[in-house]
């Protein structure tokens, strides 16, 4: 979000006749009259250049606030009634105060509104492990403590967050190594117009208490939780910069492009969206593997998330002249899941029936109710799958011998999976050469 | 301290000894070769502000060893090739550090102008509002146009790349600087592996260098590529894009316009626009339609090169000041004289002015 310019107006001698309150805040700071000359210097300074040469002049500014900086983009453009003064990107940053102890020692972050990291003042040899990534959330880097079992929950920067409040004693932990532990503290950001624009902190490394320390729970996955942690954020990252890259070139956004550099990008970035997917799938495969995976139990209707779905894969679909005949509108059909959890399902299903259908075939998807029991078939016109390979199928990184079409293997692994942890199942009727007919079966919600 | 100029950042080759002793080494190292380099260039003319002198050393010691490597891969014979891996990674920029003086004026001044084209470029984005485009992208180009001021773009970032002494950039230097440092590369290896001792090894290094030279390609560096740009834009939008580009921070494309429009080649045009006299930067800011508060910018963005940052604004509201008395016809002349053939300029000042 680009804050809006703090803006003034001057009259030919330089005084002010209008300016925004924190420009108004700031000339009173400085000594200077409500309606008097600019008292700020290096704002007098620019005003008294486009006086003397009646040019606009622009260029950045630190101006002290107090114990603060404050860093701006200043404009100054002389008009028929003097100079109109825009003030741009307003930085306030104040200086780290050594006197204030322990607490604020350790190294320095930063992060924006969405409590992504903007700069952090440590490297990898100081920490003594990778420090956070501009861009990175803090939550992907840091995993916030919750207070122990004995104390009443508590998350320092989560209510300061809310309160657009400084805080401190935020208890964290390494995402990537839960055996380092951190004290947060932080005061927010805020532009002049009162928005909050980040946080900005200090991390004090402390020794992690062993008894609160997060044990891991026996695993049957792949990865170790640390590793899939590990992997998740080694790879999300530099997968959704390569993303947003190659489609901001594909799309000609920030100029026109020779149509065949567009489409290798285009390529490029089509090749990102499966490696996100496939660590989307490997990030579920964590989460449904372990002890404690508890879907949601909420009402869904399942009627309406087959059509949610398909509308996501119309474009997949409308590239190979594919129909999808989703549920109609009036049908309403109730189902105890997580409506997150079911959609990716569909999803899943109804993509893998447009992967495999032949170009300008139909898709159906049908939901009945039966015996306490709302099922959501996908039925495709297919080339069908073997009996022997129905329970195969469900395997994880099984393929059935196909690649290179963008499957990870897991995506029925998965479904089955997320399906039965919600009561529920996702089963298969196929025969070569007869399509295949997957069905969603869910606990209604009726059935309590 | 800059990150070039920060030991700490540098990979260790060879040598002994604790991390400290290393940093020392390094420290009285990078001491002594700037104090040379400055040395060089004390007698000089041209004014070699630190940040020239940082930004010189650092396109130097990368190209250097960019070269070095070039040539190593392409010396054929096994024991040329042994005796200059035993030499091992960074040896010729380090042994360039202590002969300062095998480079020629020309290369040196040659690598000023890059110098200062990257100091620029380095600081581009913190010369306009964060979150606001440069102002060549708010211009409409035809496709041929932005394709070249793409390509040229890349080019660019590989000047501005993190200052680590003992990277690799690509040598993407004219012709004669890169026959210049190319053949200083060479005698460097040939003295580190003792030619006197086996003229096959010198022979060997010889062959690969001419191999090197003779595969350089001046048409992909980033002068050419601002050439290419500029001769694709047509001539009435020579002056906006020259003015956009100033404004940018981007020399090369504002110097390869100013070619096209003035006929006075690159070179001359950044080596006027650094110059410590300002009548050459008036006459081409006129001859490129440039307004006053582009002009103010420009003076602005190169004050650190050509000594006006230390009267700070006083001097730039004179330059432009003067600037408005810089009429067409004036900037007329001093291109007539600035391109005018050296040895030409040289006998008619002689005229009527007897030795």
């Amino acid at each position: 979000m680009i804050a809006l310019p703090v803006q003034a107006l001057l009259d030919a001698e330089g005084r002010i006749v209008s300016a925004a309150e924190p420009l108004r805040a700031l000339q009173k700071q400085a000594g200077g009259a409500a309606d008097g000359p600019l008292a700020i210097p290096p704002l007098a300074a620019l005003v008294h250049l486009a006086r003397r040469l009646a040019i606009p002049i622009s260029r950045a500014v630190e101006v002290a606030d107090g114990a603060a900086d404050i860093g701006m983009w200043v404009e100054v453009r002389p008009i028929e009634e003097g100079f109109a003064l825009a003030i741009l990107d307003w930085q306030t940053r104040r200086p780290h105060d050594p006197a204030v102890g322990a607490e604020q020692a350790g190294w320095v972050w930063q992060v924006d509104a969405h409590l992504r990291f903007d700069a952090v003042e440590a490297d990898a040899a100081t920490l003594g492990h990778e420090p956070p990534r501009a861009g990175d959330p803090l939550t992907a880097y840091f995993q916030l403590d919750s207070g122990t079992a004995e104390t009443a929950f508590a998350m320092p920067l989560v209510e300061a967050l809310a309160l657009r409040a400084p805080f401190s004693g935020q208890s964290a932990r390494l995402r990537a190594d839960g055996a380092i532990a951190y004290q947060l503290s932080g005061e927010p950001l805020i532009d002049p117009g009162g928005a909050l624009t980040g946080y900005r902190g200090h991390a004090l490394r402390i020794e992690a208490p062993a008894d609160d320390a997060p044990t891991p729970a026996p695993d049957a996955s792949l990865f170790s939780p640390a590793l899939a942690q590990r992997l998740d954020q080694a790879l999300r990252q530099p997968i959704g910069r390569i993303i947003a890259h190659a489609s901001t070139i594909s799309g000609q956004h920030e100029g026109p492009l020779r149509q065949d550099y567009a489409d290798y990008a285009a390529d490029i970035a089509a090749a990102g969206r499966h490696l996100m997917a496939l660590v989307d799938d490997l990030a579920d495969l964590q989460a449904t593997e372990r002890p404690d995976f508890a879907p949601l139990g909420e009402e869904v209707d399942l009627a309406v998330v087959p059509r949610r779905a398909a509308s996501l894969l119309k474009v997949r679909a409308g590239a190979r002249r594919i129909r999808i005949q989703a549920p109609a509108l009036d049908e309403r059909l109730l189902a105890r899941a997580e409506y997150r959890r079911v959609l990716q399902i569909l999803v899943n299903l109804i993509g893998n029936a447009v992967r495999y259908s032949p170009p300008e075939s139909m898709i159906w998807v049908r939901v009945d109710e039966e015996g306490g029991r709302v099922r959501a078939v996908v039925a495709d016109q297919g080339a069908g799958i073997d009996p022997a390979d129905h329970e195969r199928i469900f395997e994880r990184f099984e393929r059935l011998g196909r690649s290179g079409d963008g499957g990870s293997g897991l995506g029925l692994y998965l479904s089955r999976r997320l399906a039965r942890a919600m009561g529920g199942d996702v089963t298969l009727e196929s025969a070569p050469g007869q399509g295949a007919r997957f069905t969603l079966d869910l606990p209604a919600l009726t059935a309590g | 301290m800059t990150i070039g100029n920060d030991p700490g950042r540098e990979r260790t080759h060879g040598g002994g000894g604790g991390a400290s002793a290393y940093l020392a080494r390094r420290l009285i190292a990078d001491a002594r070769h700037s104090a040379d380099l400055a040395a060089l260039t004390e007698g000089a003319s041209l004014r070699w502000p630190g940040r020239l002198l940082a930004e010189t050393r650092f396109h130097l010691a990368a190209m250097v060893n960019a070269i070095e490597l070039a040539i190593a891969v392409a010396v054929t014979e096994p024991q040329a090739r042994a005796a200059v891996e035993a030499l091992g990674p960074g040896y010729a920029r380090s042994a360039i550090e202590r002969e300062p003086g095998l480079l020629s004026p020309d290369l040196l001044a040659h690598l000023r102008r890059r110098a200062a084209v990257a100091a620029l470029l380095r600081q581009a984005d913190v010369m306009r509002p964060r979150g606001t485009p440069p102002a060549l992208a708010g211009l409409a180009l035809e496709p041929p146009q932005a394709d070249a001021l793409a390509a040229l773009a890349m080019a660019e970032q590989g000047w501005c790349a993190p200052m680590l002494l003992d990277a690799a950039m690509r040598p993407d230097l004219p012709a004669e600087p890169f026959h210049d440092l190319a053949w200083s590369v060479a005698a460097l290896l040939v003295q580190g592996c003792g030619q006197a001792a086996d003229p096959a090894v010198t022979r060997a290094i010889a062959q690969a260098a001419e191999s090197v030279v003779a595969h350089h390609d001046e048409g992909q560096g980033a002068i050419a590529l601002a050439r290419r740009f500029a001769r694709s834009v047509p001539p009435a939008a020579r002056p906006a894009l020259a003015s956009a580009a100033l404004a940018d921070a981007r020399l090369l494309p504002f110097a390869a316009l100013a070619e096209y429009e003035t006929g006075l080649p690159v070179e001359p045009v950044i080596e006027a626009l650094l110059d410590a006299d300002e009548t050459p930067r008036h006459a081409l800011f006129r001859l490129m339609q440039l307004d006053d508060a582009t002009a103010f910018r420009a003076a602005e963005l190169l004050a650190p090169f050509t000594g006006a940052a230390a009267d700070g604004d006083e001097a730039l509201a004179r330059f432009v000041e003067s600037y408005r008395l810089h009429d067409r016809a004036a900037a007329a002349q001093w291109l007539a004289r600035a391109t005018k053939p050296r040895a030409l300029a040289d006998k008619l000042a002689l005229i009527g002015h007897p030795r």
